[in-house]
């Protein structure tokens, strides 16, 4: 018999490829239609209830419950793709299937990507016809509701809530498109990963521990290693360095880093921007690609049912889970104990080893080559323990210590707030170091740079020297019995250095010489004009103030509270704070014209005011300001001009209640009030920077207790008590030990040039230490014991 | 034409076939026999680019098989397998080998179906085993490729469902000069179905020959003598196998039908028989030739 040649094609519809691929597909079709409603429930649902909490069409707010099952949802949506991909591949692990598709007419390249593609379509598209719903809820949302508030429950412990006005295509609709186009990434990566295992090994079993393993360890082998060296407080941008890495190796650690860092106004700050996560991403998802393929090309039929083809994904997930186990192990003290080795140690070494021998078993199927695995494990738990030894003694290479110079920097991103505490820098941003928005400060002046080098290399020297002799427990205690105390003000450097590089840091702990320098960029030009804008840009647009106001207002109505809406300034000075125990101010109601006058006013003055008029504001006309909810307590005077002009010109001085004869006089037994002088010693203040707080001692320094301060009790009137009251300042900065008066709790210092008077009104005034406990010396009354 | 060249095929250190040469032509019915282990089914998952040869060459019309679409275009394969069809209906598996073979043919699957008559909507997990044979069957032969692979495709079916199955093929052979081999145990099966055959053992061929002119080469003869001889004492044929029994002598000989009748008849025998061997007996005695002590063999695995 002859053969007969093979007639022209007749009944192939498609390619064969993609015959295949449509086949896939159609049988996955359970699996997209449950994605799809999956989706469908995820992001719409959070629209709608944002929706519905606009409309107050339902109460309490439903967001958090939706936000859960979107949450949920949108798990599960993306873990089917794990499902798909073993649905397309079950040729790799499955011998009866194996024959069944190996044997049809397509090549090897042909296939893989056919599976690939058709698997991807199966697990992609579902989502991207889910989100149809959403971009019309956004519509409904842009043409019905823009400009409206909503509230969102920002802490779930203590129920507190956050109110935003929405405009969705402004606001929510960049974050949306983070969350899609981030959402498609993220599932890209675990389907190729998922496929990249499946060619490596070649059973179900093997195939599914695998996968499971694997996505667990590359995140948290990574973040808990991260975690554990970014709170040994190494002073580290570690943010910078690890996220990305957490982000871009594993598809767990990519979701994470992409709802982190999904949106500025739901979340503090970014943790990587999402340009930066997308690269990285998706330069994995080619490494993986090329890798599953190239794997692919080498896999063989009768592979399967052989536990692990390629070695190397076991040994990956081996050595990943070894870390993990290392880790966590050091969390728990069982590794190191105060820097050193500790005999638990051993029974880490006991019980990890005792396990990777039993999976070495178990992959192995038996007893062979397990000199290979003891060796495997040997150079993993060295390697890995040496490299966090090496870290922790030498506390990540000593790199936090490291100052650049200033010739090497080109500019410097600076979080720091002031002297005085002034300005707000939000979260650090250190990516963009954009001090734009004033969030943080931008330092181009180089004498300004010069001055945060040398305060940095002061506090990073302080430390060092501190973390030698007290220890990584001991140090703050070691601070304070030697040179403390020391002030608490935290400032962020971001150095940009002329090569591009950046180096930054955090410090918290702050020397009066390192304070001297910082407070010389409080004075410069460069500083006074991104802090006025600083200022400014607190300002939030009036209406949007009062539409804010309105919508909590009617939420305090529900709770019983009544209240008026306006926007409020509230005034008041050292005297007139007196009554109700410091709390009380002139409030007076703010029309949009005197706001923003005002705005205008306080940001030109803060400008303006010379590096005197700063730190050493005049004796007259002090006053203290706050806004509903801009700010509290910004202390202003004679300097502040402009301000003090539209102040004036409508009328806030008023019937400003702080007469100075009616609140010294003895005999009023309309409040009850206590005076004291106290006297300060150089040890005891800490640093040149004095400012009122409410209740608590001006004092900011760390570990000092009141036996350094002196304190006594006025009782009686006198012309020096009056005078003291009349030069006491908000605040003041000085070289020269000060005394300070305090009154009903609030503390304010007093210039230098009057210590003298100071000082008589302070020899003249009771002791308390000379009265029984329990005892308060009221001014016009005298002790009185409780 | 499919050409099998010094092909090697190892699985870890197992080596299933062991330097394989073989030929076979088109439009050949060939059968591939051999007990458990032997590398039938090794040589047919080569021949259907499922596995690739770790030595030697595999070509079918010239062309090497693995990882070639082309080729593999050409070739249908079956195996002993049933269960991986067990979420597909016939209408299923029609449409999906429909959209690999460009040559597949709607009217010969019909054809077919009317036969046998299975239901095209139902999953086949319901199916007979013999059901489920049967729908592949059809379905790889509505493919009308020009190779048809089938490993031990008969096993597990009833009298009545072999027939049937044989029958469709057998057409199709006749019909299109479809190149079919068959692997199996039974060498009933490859004797009614095949022209020629090969015997594998150990990853070897241990012989490749035509199947009439096999049984024609090798008698089997009963003969009573009046004294007793030894198997020297017949130079002009190849004697295979020589055994006495009392007065009858029982003689395997290879050699023409003429020669060997000629050889015994010089010796006037009493009692003259020449019985034709089953394939069984072929294989055994060729076996036997070759060096290879059948009782090494499971020999109840061959038919």
């Amino acid at each position: 018999m002859t053969a007969k040649a093979s007639t022209a094609p007749t009944s192939a519809k498609y390619e064969p490829s993609v015959h295949n691929g449509l086949w896939n597909v159609r049988n996955c079709m359970k699996f997209s239609v449950i994605i799809f409603i999956l989706h469908l429930i995820a992001a719409p649902t959070i629209l709608i209830s944002a929706l519905y909490n606009i409309t107050n069409l339902i109460d309490p707010n439903p967001s958090e419950s939706s936000f859960y099952i979107a949450a949920g949802a949108t798990l599960w949506a993306g873990a089917l793709g794990i499902l798909i991909a073993f649905f397309n591949f079950v040729y790799l692990y499955s011998k009866n299937k194996a024959d069944m598709y190996l044997s049809t007419p397509l090549s090897m390249k042909q296939r893989f990507f056919s599976d690939y593609l058709s698997g991807l379509a199966s697990y992609i598209i579902p989502f991207i016809a889910a989100q149809i719903p959403t971009l019309i809820l956004f519509a409904v949302g842009h043409f019905c509701f823009d400009g409206k508030e909503f509230k969102y429950l920002a802490d779930i412990i203590d129920d507190s809530y956050t109110y935003y006005t929405c405009d969705f295509f402004e606001n929510a609709f960049p974050i949306y498109c983070r969350y899609a186009v981030g959402g498609i990434l993220a599932m890209i990566m675990l389907y190729t990963l998922t496929v990249l295992i499946l060619t490596c090994c070649g059973t179900l079993f093997d195939s599914i521990v695998h996968t499971v393993l694997i996505n667990f360890f590359s995140l948290f082998a990574f973040a808990l290693t991260f975690d554990t060296i970014y709170k040994s407080n190494f002073m580290l941008d570690l943010n910078r360095f690890f996220y990305p890495i957490i982000a871009w190796t594993s598809p767990a650690g990519a979701v994470a880093m992409l709802i982190m860092g999904i949106g500025d106004n739901l979340y503090s700050y970014n943790a990587i921007p999402f340009w930066e996560w997308s690269i990285g991403v998706i330069a994995n998802i080619a490494v993986t690609f090329a890798l599953a393929y190239h794997f692919y090309k080498k896999r063989r039929a009768e592979q399967i049912t052989k536990p692990i083809v390629f070695r190397w994904i076991y040994s990956l997930m081996m050595i990943l889970g070894l870390c993990f186990a290392i880790i966590v192990s050091v969390n728990l003290d069982l590794i190191f104990v105060e820097g050193k080795f500790d005999k638990k140690f051993f029974t880490v070494v006991f019980v990890t080893f005792l396990i990777y021998m039993l999976c070495e078993i178990i992959s192995n199927r038996g007893l062979k080559n397990l000199w290979k695995g003891a060796v495997r494990y040997v150079i993993t738990f060295a390697a890995y323990t040496a490299c966090l030894a090496l870290v922790f003694s030498t506390r990540f290479f000593g790199v936090e210590f490291y100052v650049p110079s200033a010739d090497e920097v080109e500019k410097i991103y600076l979080g720091y707030s002031g002297v005085y505490y002034d300005n707000i820098y939000n979260t650090f941003d250190y990516y963009s170091g954009d001090g734009s928005d004033g969030t943080v400060f931008v330092i181009e002046d180089r004498d300004n740079i010069e001055n945060v080098i040398a305060a940095q290399r002061i506090s990073a020297s302080v430390r060092k020297t501190a973390l030698k002799n007290g220890g990584t427990d001991g140090w703050l205690e070691w601070l304070d019995e030697n040179g403390g105390p020391y002030n608490l003000l935290d400032y962020s450097v971001c150095c940009v250095l002329k090569n591009g590089r950046r180096v930054t840091r955090t410090y918290s702990i702050v020397t009066a010489e390192a304070e001297k320098y910082l407070m010389t960029i409080d004075a410069s030009e460069e500083y006074k004009k991104q802090a006025a804008q600083n200022l400014k840009n607190r300002f939030e647009p009036y209406d949007e103030l009062y539409e804010w106001l309105r919508t909590t207002q009617e939420q305090n109505k529900k709770n019983g509270a009544v209240e008026d809406i306006s926007v409020d300034l509230y005034l008041y000075t050292p005297i007139s704070s007196w009554k109700d125990d410091g709390m009380y101010a002139k409030k007076i109601k703010m029309n949009e014209s005197f706001y923003n006058e005002l705005r205008d006013a306080l940001a030109a003055d803060r400008e303006a005011l010379t590096e005197d008029e700063y730190f050493r504001p005049c004796s007259d006309r002090k006053y203290s300001i706050g806004i509903t909810h801009i700010l509290w307590g910004l202390p202003i005077d004679g300097s502040w001009t402009e301000t003090m002009k539209v102040l004036a010109a409508h009328n806030c001085f008023d019937a400003l209640d702080d007469d100075l004869d009616e609140l010294l006089d003895e005999s009023n037994r309309e409040y009850t009030r206590t005076i004291a002088v106290e006297r300060n010693s150089e040890s005891s203040q800490s640093s040149l920077l004095y400012r009122a707080k409410e209740g608590v001692s001006n004092k900011e320094y760390y570990g000092g207790l009141a036996s350094d301060l002196n304190i006594r009790y006025v009782v009686h009137y006198s012309e020096d008590l009056r005078k003291l009251v009349e030069v006491m300042q908000f605040r003041y900065i000085t070289d020269e030990v000060m005394y300070s008066i305090r009154i009903n709790g609030n503390s304010y210092p007093i210039p230098p040039e009057y210590s003298d008077i100071a000082e008589r009104v302070f020899n003249s005034a009771e002791n308390l230490n000379d009265y029984p406990n329990g005892t308060t010396i009221y001014y016009g009354i005298g002790a009185v014991t409780n | 034409m499919i050409k099998l060249k010094g092909a090697v095929k190892k699985f870890d250190s197992f080596d299933a076939l062991d330097g394989v040469d073989l030929e076979i032509g088109s439009g050949a019915a060939f059968g591939l026999l051999g007990s458990n282990g032997a590398g039938k089914s090794t040589v047919i998952r080569l021949l259907s680019g499922i596995y690739e040869a770790d030595g030697g060459t595999v070509e079918i019309d010239g062309e090497s098989v693995f990882d070639n679409a082309d080729v593999k275009r050409r070739v249908f394969f079956i195996n002993d397998e049933t269960v991986q069809y067990n979420g597909m209906s016939l209408a299923d598996l029609r449409r999906y080998f429909s959209g690999f073979y460009p040559n597949f043919s709607n009217e010969l699957f019909d054809k077919l179906n009317e036969t046998i008559k299975l239901p095209e909507k139902k999953t086949m997990d319901k199916f007979s085993k013999g059901m489920k044979r049967q729908a592949i069957v059809i379905t790889g032969l509505a493919c009308r490729t020009d190779y048809l692979f089938l490993d031990e495709a008969f096993d597990g079916l009833d009298p009545t469902m072999r027939n049937i199955v044989k029958r469709m093929l057998v057409d199709e052979m006749l019909d299109r000069g479809l190149t079919t081999v068959i692997s199996s145990h039974n060498l009933k099966e490859i004797n009614e179905i095949c022209d020629s055959a090969a015997l594998m053992h150990k990853g070897k061929v241990l012989f490749c020959r035509d199947l009439d002119s096999l049984k024609g080469e090798v008698h089997k003869i009963q003969a009573a003598f009046d004294k007793k001889y030894t198997k020297e004492d017949f130079p002009e044929i190849e004697v295979l196998h020589f055994e006495q029994n009392g007065s009858l002598t029982y003689m395997i000989a290879k050699g023409s039908t003429e020669a060997v009748e000629e050889a015994v008849r010089k010796k006037s025998p009493l009692v003259f028989d020449m019985i034709p061997l089953t394939l069984e007996e072929i294989f055994i005695y060729e076996m036997e030739e070759n060096g290879y002590d059948c009782k090494g063999i499971d020999c109840t695995n061959i038919g």
